[in-house]
């Protein structure tokens, strides 16, 4: 049996949403949680609640405190695990088959019956602090992140995960409680399972836990994306000078999809691509140069980022400028354009061999496409890319049109850019 | 865990040049990946040298016998292979993975990648990167930390080398030297192959017996040389740091040591990411956002490291809350309940890894290195489940982590602030 392309899924009457995927071969069975709620959602003055509720879950619930919790999922071997994004929440565990549906008891109630303990919202508060000043360390990450703010400024879409120091430090219980009441309803939640598993045995489980699931506003608008162009440059003591462009993409329903998805693994994806050969390979001016392209509900972000020394940090932004520049004007080559296609279809056949990440795949697919697919669809929408439609969507998204830069490091604004930030 | 698991298919051979080839078929995966393992590193280079294994490492992509650097990198894409390689104090490894019709030319490019051409012109426009590697390192305050902890711990041992060396060395380095340390370490007595996933094994056998004809032998090993232990207090101030970086040494085990799964279980009881005693008593009561303990190894030694990072100003209570946990460790109050939590943890891990084509070939790899043959995952399952409560105590009391230790500290704080926490 060819299970690539068995799917199972169903609508319990609490309105929760199941799919699954069996697997051959494999002992797991991977189980997740989709919340669909994150960061866009939050009001300005609660910036970071999804987060704060997502550490707040594995503090216990209603049934058993935090140790109780934590026992019972490590005397099953269940590898847990909980994320807030900006888009939504996952509480996920990974565990052998015949311990899947314990690890289902436990996990909707840690989903569904959070207690919130009044003792620990101040020591999670303190650890999110440090998470912030964490980051301040990490100025790869915080490159990143602020070129997500930066080009979404005024949007939803730019909110921080992690809120500000100023809406993490008023965040109350009642605050949280009442988010996750709103938000953590049996119509705003989809269930995945993959691997090792008996699908009646999964629904039959679920329609019990789920019976008393409340339904709620459900679905969020997602917010309409404004790009903004712009140039922030943050001074700061460091060796390297950390720099960054974003740029728009589209989401992963829109059927230029995986045209972008191929301009951007030429333009960044690995060490055969543009920026790699350009910045790395022929002038030495960067270890770490690359090109990211993440998928949204109704829009879509490129980012390129390169960590370069602060002397040389000049010549790299004129070279990645240069790169992005003939993306836009030229498109990619048919030679590039096979490459893209080999890899792009080379890794979802091997990322589809991991149970835990086929099963957050089909979450996502599920949630953002209404749509499950089979590795040989996928393969078939990538063949069907061609240089022409690369340069119609790289036009369409206007990869220097509309382009925000963000740099961290001993460099001031004119050292980098010059005194032209006009793009063209 | 009484699930039981497949019999693996394994496969040994070795080739006519000396070449050890090791192999497990996966026949629910369409992919495989492929290592060539080096045993050398950064300890087996002379102090002057430091950081020749992990240069060399760049310049095997830079340009083969055959292949020009854009050459190899367009190869690895024609595959559509996923690859990557690494250097370390003890081994470097060149690493790929592809689908099953592309394993012949996954080969093809890996054998080429170890005979690298060490041009000159190639060697100093590579240096620029190492330089900028080296750059991007100083400004990660945890790889700033354990590169000053290990220092310190290893002092006067070939182990304190930097794997990526200094602005100094790698500024001094020749490539004559990258040549005659390539010579040395690079033959075929020094290196394993492996390969995990879906693959033809006499295809694999016949193109490698064919692609590698003409590799020399080289030298095996290294010397092995004891490790003084210095207990301290090491503080490395960097203002232009936010948090705390801390570590806390003490000896343990080398890998190939009978004791080393209870190491492993020791250093999950304390500092697991989720649900040990680090957990509780410094990340949840928000202490620290990083509380953890591992057990490292290496080949004739290893050590037992408290890894904390935190806010500057709870920096204090957090390294005393380790360390008590440290010493209530030591003095010995493991529950029969909490050791079998720690070994579900660690079963689990290892049962769930083995459908990971990744961590079966690093699997093989681990297991002929310090078994000298290929363990099943069941027998690794049985090994963790005959520690019992006296081997953690009496592994505890030859290798105590409490009271001496070598604590090393990276961030805003300096000695005389730090110095109160312990």
């Amino acid at each position: 049996m060819d299970t690539t392309t068995v799917f199972f899924q169903h609508q319990l009457e609490s309105g929760v949403q199941v799919i699954g995927q069996p697997m051959g071969g494999v002992e797991s069975a991977a189980l997740g949680f989709l919340v669909g709620t994150g960061a866009r959602d939050e009001p300005n003055a609660q910036a970071g609640i999804t987060h704060f509720v997502e550490q707040m879950l594995f503090r216990g619930t209603q049934r058993r405190d935090a140790r109780a919790l934590v026992d019972a999922l490590e005397s099953l071997g269940v590898n847990y695990d909980a994320s807030a994004g900006l888009e939504m929440t996952l509480v996920s565990g990974v565990q052998l088959g015949d311990r899947l549906l314990a690890a289902l008891d436990i996990l909707a109630e840690v989903v569904r019956e959070p207690a919130f303990p009044p003792e620990d919202i101040d020591s999670v508060r303190q650890l999110i602090l440090q998470e912030h000043r964490q980051r301040e360390d990490r100025p790869a990450q915080m490159v990143m992140d602020r070129l997500r703010q930066e080009f979404f400024a005024g949007s939803p879409l730019s909110h921080d995960v992690l809120g500000t120091e100023e809406s993490v430090s008023a965040l109350t219980r009642d605050d949280l409680f009442r988010y996750w009441e709103a938000r953590f309803t049996a119509n705003n939640i989809v269930v995945s399972v993959t691997g090792n598993f008996d699908w009646d045995a999964v629904i039959e489980r679920l329609n019990t836990l789920s019976a008393a699931w409340p339904t709620g506003a459900g679905r969020s608008t997602p917010p309409a994306p404004e790009p903004q162009s712009g140039v922030h440059v943050q001074t700061r003591e460091a060796t390297q000078e950390n720099v960054g462009f974003a740029f728009s993409g589209v989401p992963s329903s829109d059927p230029r999809y995986y045209s972008l998805a191929c301009a951007i693994q030429a333009l960044g994806g690995g060490s055969n691509s543009r920026l790699f050969r350009e910045v790395r390979e022929k002038r030495g001016l960067a270890y770490a140069v690359s090109a990211r392209y993440d998928a949204l509900e109704k829009t879509g972000l490129v980012r390129v980022y390169c960590g370069t020394s602060a002397d040389r940090a000049h010549e790299s932004v004129e070279v990645i400028q240069e790169e992005l520049r003939k993306l836009e004007d030229d498109g990619i080559t048919d030679d590039e354009l096979r490459l893209a296609k080999t890899r792009l279809k080379s890794q979802v056949i091997m990322r589809s061999e991991s149970t835990s990440a086929r099963m957050v795949a089909n979450l996502r697919s599920w949630w953002f496409e209404n749509r499950l697919r089979t590795l040989q669809e996928i393969s078939d929408e990538i063949d069907r890319v061609t240089v022409e439609r690369i340069r119609d969507i790289v036009q369409a998204v206007g990869v220097t049109r509309t382009l925000t830069a963000v740099a961290i490091g001993p460099r001031t604004e004119e050292e980098l850019f010059g005194r032209a930030v006009a793009w063209r | 865990m009484t699930t039981t698991l497949r019999e693996p298919i394994f496969h040994t051979h070795e080739l006519s040049n000396g070449l050890h080839v090791l192999g497990q078929y996966m026949p629910d995966v369409q992919s495989a990946a492929a290592v060539f393992w080096v045993d050398t590193g950064t300890r087996d280079e002379n102090p002057q040298e430091m950081g020749v294994s992990h240069f060399l490492e760049h310049m095997a992509f830079k340009r083969t016998e055959r292949l020009t650097g854009e050459e190899i990198d367009r190869a690895f894409e024609e595959l559509g292979a996923d690859h990557n390689a690494a250097t370390g104090r003890e081994m470097t490894f060149y690493w790929a993975r592809t689908l099953r019709e592309n394993v012949p030319g996954a080969l093809g490019i890996l054998t080429q990648l170890l005979q690298p051409a060490l041009d000159e012109s190639d060697f100093d426009q590579e240096r620029q990167v190492i330089l900028e590697e080296i750059a991007r390192a100083e400004d990660q305050a945890a790889h700033v930390l354990f590169s000053n902890f290990l220092r310190d711990y290893f002092e006067g041992h070939p182990l304190a080398l930097d794997t990526l060396g200094t602005t100094q060395t790698i500024g001094d380095l020749t490539v004559e030297e990258m040549r005659g340390y390539w010579s040395r370490r690079y033959g075929t007595r020094n290196t394993l192959f492996a390969i995990a996933g879906n693959f033809d094994w006499d295809g694999v056998i016949g193109d490698l017996e064919h692609l590698t004809a003409g590799w020399q032998r080289g030298e095996s090993g290294r010397r092995e040389q004891p490790v003084e232990f210095r207990p301290g207090l090491h503080v490395y101030p960097h203002a232009q740091f936010v948090q705390e970086q801390i570590a806390i040494g003490t000896p343990m085990v080398p890998r190939s040591d009978p004791r080393y799964y209870a190491a492993i279980l020791l250093a999950t009881i304390l500092g697991d990411d989720r649900g040990s005693r680090l957990f509780w008593s410094v990340y949840q009561t928000g202490l620290a956002e990083t509380a953890s303990a591992e057990s490292l190894e290496f080949e004739d030694n290893g050590l037992f490291v408290v890894h904390i990072a935190t806010a500057p100003e709870q920096a204090t209570a957090a390294v005393r809350a380790a360390r008590s946990e440290m010493k209530r460790l030591q003095e010995f109050d493991v529950s029969e309940d909490e050791l079998e939590r720690a070994k579900t943890k660690v079963i689990t891990s290892v049962i769930l890894g083995g459908e990971s084509t990744n961590e079966r070939v690093m699997g093989l790899i681990n297991s002929w290195m310090t078994q000298g043959k290929l363990e099943t995952l069941e027998e690794i399952r049985g090994k963790i489940e005959a520690v019992t409560l006296a081997d953690l105590r009496s592994l505890l009391s030859e290798r105590p982590i409490w009271p001496d230790q070598l604590i090393s500290a990276t961030g805003p704080l300096t000695e005389e602030e730090l110095r109160p926490a312990l």
